[in-house]
């Protein structure tokens, strides 16, 4: 590896709904230290870690991946020519498919990624879960689409009450009689569109689990974890690692069906009776993959060298009985750097315009 | 332009909102751009005038060659048949037909446009829901290829026939479940509730029809390729199921249309830029009918906005900028939704053809519509504008010619640019008498009366306003 | 017109503009911002109208312009008192 590597981090804003750039920074320089130099990436002025100490070295507006792979592509170029980067590592579901399509130009550029592929980031989709769970070997909650409203009543004949209606992408409320399905089906449809998901409600532990995979099959490392606190919307607030081969030894096997190439988070439930159910896999390193780091398994360290091309060793198993909570606290900046990044879409480690003030 | 100095802006202060603060957040459209195809935008506004519906043949070009070279590697035995009602520019079907193209069409209209650009009956495709008796004489005469879409249909194809002594080969329009939504079962027979089915024994029972192809178009703008293969699959089966239990086998399987453009629909997040390509669906009707084990039948592909979308460009002129009472600009252009119908639905792209360095801004687009409705974009990133600022509005090669209307204002021209660059005119600014041509004012109420009428009136209101009280 | 508030405002060569008084930042542009200068040293408006003139490419007579653009200040309530009837 040379000897300093400039990384370009997205998802840096720890709010209410917390993103995993940070957890992942974090990992990096503990790997690393003085020898890597962090390129936050951020969507607004007011992305929290903008304004946080010793994570970012020089930061960027960029575009909504909205505005699509061409301005995307044409905003890192100007970046690479100010600061050459020779990584990039985007965070956030919505950037995978605009990272998927200028990932050659990058690579041509000197800037290497690490991204699952179309056909597995599709594969994992939350319709196509039954498919996969199939293929694995795994049990997965019985899952139909529903288009319209009038299919409530016979899904709740079918699966029973309470169920799990989930948006596509976003979003999930368990409904506990029709009346209250219905209410939910709108709600969920008018905030993530159709079709929606009704998933039968399994009783039982949730676990989720963060895995590295090589693209190739091979599952580099994972940790396991228990949420401790739950956020309203029931993200991790608290967590604590855990020691479970069967639930690392289904992760191998998801990892290893869908060659997934790249971090990702499975969220798993165990019955009472002690079987293994596939909830979700989101494609990307979760808010909270710093744990995993802390318990001994530095997995975006592991990916960034995947991404240079370096040789990887599986990771031992982590450390169970780390625990985490997450810290929220005001980080403060001056009028310079909103300056800065307002009007110049930057805030470099270069001074900032001088402010008049009569 | 003369001299070294700036170029003026409107002076603009904007509150910063939590949220939005992002100044290269939108800046997909910003890219400034004053040529089409090597044309200058300028020159063609003078000499065809603005709005001005603009379409590269070297686009469309290329985009129907990848359509051909995906066929040629996963549908070697396949037809393109071009939608007309996607773009039925005279021109624009004229390039379909000389690259190998047969006509799709929905209506009578539509038939003898075909017919009268000179392609022969038995090379037109006639889909649609409402096809009347004359014009379904005619298309049995003319030997078209019919996919019917009703009993009603089939009913009167077999009187027609009967009448005429011959027997017609009648395709079925087939609605399925593809597992998309919304699912258009509003056309044609039903495969899963078998009405399909009872259509087919319906023709093979007739002494006087004889079945043709099997057709079935599943929506439009459809992103998900797999949904193609599982079409494919299902029509595939059912031709095979017809055979073995009828004895009959289709001519054709007709896959329609339906592949997205690169247009971004309102209702998406990500950019039209990454829907999959021509390819991608074409290779999973490929893959699909590639593990039927039954006899392998010609593909016909009614593709239309993934074909044309892209060549299509609106050149528009900005009227005046507004700074709305909220604070947010806006700014009037000579195009909208009479041309636009389009923007109902899609994020339509604006580009300005000035340099794009000023204050970049959200703005709301307008068009000229003495409308509250008349809205191009609610919300475009934007640098500063001023009347006589050209913009361009892409992609407009679908659906936005054949929806446009006269209504307020006039239609104006359509050239296509050449391979070569040469800006030929395809269609003619209409004047005043295209519209009013079909009227006729009953003479009853004829200018001279109604003048007479109307100084009565005034006069009574002069002798009102003089105290003269008239009875 | 009363400007006072004017001398409040933080202003940046960038455009940005802070009101310390709420908490409210702006965006301006370029000639806002010549214009924001022009009216805090006290300038009058045709003044800066000629000024904006002689240093821009512009075809028509600004005032108008200028007088959306102080109805906007008052708007923000960034001028003065007696700007915002
Ligand atoms: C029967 C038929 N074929 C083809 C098309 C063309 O569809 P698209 O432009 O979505 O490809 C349509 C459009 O609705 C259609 O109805």
């Amino acid at each position: 590896m040379k000897n300093t590597i400039t990384v370009a981090v997205t998802g840096i804003h720890l709010g209410e709904n917390p993103q995993p750039g940070p957890g992942v920074i974090r990992s990096l320089r503990e790997a690393l230290g003085d020898r890597v130099r962090i390129v936050g990436l951020a969507y607004d002025v007011l992305d929290s870690s903008l304004y946080a100490p010793a994570l970012l070295d020089e930061a960027f507006l960029v575009p909504y991946p909205s505005a699509g792979p061409v301005a995307y592509l044409k905003r890192l170029f100007e970046i690479q020519q100010q600061i050459p980067l020779d990584a990039v590592i985007p965070c956030l579901d919505l950037e995978l498919p605009v990272f998927q399509e200028i990932e050659g130009e990058l690579v041509a550029h000197g800037v290497q990624t690490f991204l699952p592929r179309r056909e597995e980031l599709a594969n994992r989709a939350k319709d196509r879960l039954p498919e996969l769970a199939r293929c694995v070997g795994i049990q997965t909650p019985e899952t139909h689409s529903v288009f319209e409203d009038h299919a409530l009543a016979s899904l709740g004949d079918r699966l029973g009450f309470p169920y799990v209606l989930k948006g596509l992408h976003c979003g999930a409320e368990v409904v506990r009689g029709l009346g209250d399905a219905m209410s939910q089906f709108r709600s969920l449809a008018g905030k993530w569109g159709l079709p929606l998901l009704a998933q039968r409600y399994v009783e039982g532990e949730e676990f989720d689990v963060v895995c590295l995979g090589d693209g190739h099959g091979r599952m580099t490392g994972a940790v396991a974890m228990r949420k401790t606190l739950l956020t309203r919307m029931g993200k991790a607030w608290g967590a604590v690692t855990i020691d479970d081969p069967d639930l690392l030894d289904t992760a191998r096997r998801v990892v290893r069906t869908l060659r997934w190439r790249g971090g990702c988070e499975l969220e798993l439930l165990r019955d009472k009776k002690g079987g293994i159910h596939l909830i979700e896999i989101n494609p990307r390193f979760p808010a909270w993959v710093y744990l995993a780091t802390a318990a001994g398994v530095n997995l975006p360290y592991g990916l960034l060298r995947l991404a240079l091309g370096e040789e990887v060793c599986s990771f031992d198993k982590g450390r169970a009985g780390v625990i985490c909570v997450r810290h929220a606290m005001e980080t403060t900046g001056t009028l310079e750097d909103m300056d800065a990044l307002l009007t110049q879409g930057t805030r470099s480690s270069l001074t900032p315009p001088p402010m008049t003030h009569a | 332009m003369n001299s070294s100095k700036p170029r003026y802006e409107v002076p603009t202060i904007v509150r910063n909102a939590s949220g939005l603060m992002n100044k290269v957040g939108h800046r997909g459209s910003l890219e400034s751009r004053t040529q089409i195809d090597g044309v200058d935008v300028d020159s063609l506004i003078k000499d065809f005038g603005s709005p001005l519906f603009v379409f590269s043949e070297g686009t469309l070009n290329r985009s129907i060659d990848e359509a051909r070279l995906a066929l040629e590697k996963h549908l070697p035995q396949s037809q393109l048949c071009w939608s007309y009602k996607t773009n039925y520019l005279g021109a624009i079907c004229a390039i379909f037909h000389r690259s190998g193209s047969l006509a799709e069409v929905v209506s009578g209209m539509e038939y003898e446009k075909a017919r009268r650009l000179g392609v022969p009956g038995n090379q037109i495709v006639f889909n649609g829901p409402a096809k009347s008796e004359a014009e379904l004489q005619r298309a049995i005469q003319e030997g078209a290829i019919i996919h019917a879409d009703h009993f009603e249909e089939l009913r009167l194809i077999e009187r027609i026939a009967q009448a005429a002594r011959t027997r017609p080969k009648v395709g079925l329009r087939v609605a399925l479940d593809a597992g998309i939504v919304p699912r258009w079962d509003r056309f044609g027979f039903s495969l899963e509730s078998g009405v399909a089915e009872q259509a087919a024994r319906f023709i093979t029972d007739s002494p006087h029809i004889e079945l043709g192809g099997l057709h079935t178009h599943i929506g439009t703008y459809i992103v998900d390729p797999r949904a193609y293969g599982r079409a494919a699959t299902k029509l595939a089966e059912f031709a095979e199921y017809i055979e073995a239990t009828l004895g009959c086998r289709p001519t054709h399987l007709d896959l329609g249309g339906g592949f997205a453009s690169t247009n971004s629909l309102a209702t998406q997040y990500q950019s039209g830029a990454l829907v999959p390509r021509q390819e991608e669906y074409i290779r999973e009707i490929g893959r699909a009918l590639a593990q039927q084990r039954g006899a392998k039948l010609p593909v016909y592909l009614e593709t239309g906005r993934a074909l044309v979308d892209d060549c299509g460009t609106l050149v528009s002129t900005v009227l005046a900028s507004k700074r709305l009472p909220t604070g947010r600009n806006s700014i009037v252009i000579d195009a909208g939704v009479n041309l636009l119908f389009t923007a109902w639905w899609y994020r339509l792209e604006l580009q300005p053809c000035c340099p794009s360095d000023g204050f970049i801004e959200d703005t709301t687009v307008y068009g000229p519509l003495c409308m509250n409705i008349d809205c191009v974009r609610e919300s475009v990133a934007l640098p500063p504008l001023s009347a006589g600022d050209a913009v361009l509005i892409r992609p407009v090669g679908a659906y936005t010619f054949t929806q446009s209307m006269q209504f307020i204002h006039l239609r104006p021209a359509c050239v296509l640019i050449s391979e070569s660059g040469d800006v030929e005119l395809i269609r003619r600014k209409e004047t005043l008498e295209d519209l009013i041509g079909p009227e006729i004012v009953p003479e009853r109420l004829a200018i001279e009366r109604a003048r007479s009428n109307l100084s009565d009136h005034h006069d009574g209101l002069r002798d009102v306003r003089s105290g003269a009280v008239v009875q | 017109m009363d400007t006072s508030h004017l001398g409040l405002l933080a202003i940046s060569d960038t455009g940005f503009v802070f009101d310390p008084r709420t908490g409210h930042s702006y965006t301006v542009n370029s000639t806002g911002l010549t214009l924001l200068r022009g009216l805090k040293q006290g300038l009058t408006l045709p003044q800066i109208r000629d000024s904006l003139g002689a240093t821009h490419d512009c075809s028509y007579d600004v005032s108008t312009d200028l007088g959306t653009f102080i109805k906007t200040l008052e708007n923000y309530q960034l001028l003065g008192n007696s700007g915002q009837g």
